[in-house]
């Protein structure tokens, strides 16, 4: 075992364990939004480290598995936000729980008039 | 069959079984933002599974995949945001 593949297997460990606990994680938290900040811990340092491990075995693909990584650090939170806009649109949360800070709710009564 | 391939293979199984965790999650949830979710992060370990596989078998062309499957699982997620919100809206 040379010490690149000592790096890889560290990494793909990092990454992997990571990948775990968020998917433990999204099935014992109770609310839709505690689920996907499980589902963003994974998307960001789970499956990145796994990528960096790949990067690093095949020196020639660095360049794409960097590339990628950019890509979901875009894409994440994009999807994270159309996701979280949607479930707050179509649930039924009143009286749910309390936001000090609710502004969709206050853009929604904006547009309403 | 060498310590470093037989790390990667424990580290395959393990991502089997929290897949399976995920696709509980798809099974039970109440409502389809939760099936979003769990969707979301089912795309996401399919990208680390395809990685993790292109590393054990030696196969580097496998990794153009990730590329295309993590593009794939960010339209259907955002997808059905979007389906979502507009069929909640058009009632």
């Amino acid at each position: 075992m040379t010490i690149l593949e000592a790096f890889v297997l560290f990494f793909a460990t990092l990454g992997v364990i990571v990948m775990l606990i968020s998917a433990i994680g999204i099935l014992h938290l109770p609310d839709v939004y505690a689920r996907m900040h499980s589902v963003s811990n994974a998307a960001t340092l789970g499956v990145n480290c796994v990528l960096i491990a790949a990067g690093l075995f095949y020196p020639d693909y660095l360049l794409r598995m960097i590339l990628l990584i950019v890509l979901f650090f875009v894409t994440a939170p994009i999807a994270t936000t159309a996701m979280a806009r949607a479930a707050y649109r179509t649930a039924e949360l009143e009286g749910k729980f309390v936001l000090r800070y609710d502004e969709l709710a206050e853009q929604d009564d904006q547009t309403r008039g | 069959m060498s310590f470093f391939d037989s790390g990667l293979q424990v580290l395959i199984i393990l991502l089997s079984i929290s897949l399976a965790l995920c696709f509980i999650r798809l099974y039970r949830g109440p409502d389809i933002p939760n099936r979003t979710v769990a969707f979301d992060l089912i795309a996401i370990h399919a990208v680390a599974i395809i990685a993790l596989f292109a590393i054990q078998q030696r196969a580097a062309p496998l990794l153009d995949i990730t590329i295309i499957t993590g593009v794939l699982g960010f339209l259907g997620t955002v997808m059905m945001a979007r389906y979502l919100e507009h069929s909640h809206r058009k009632k």
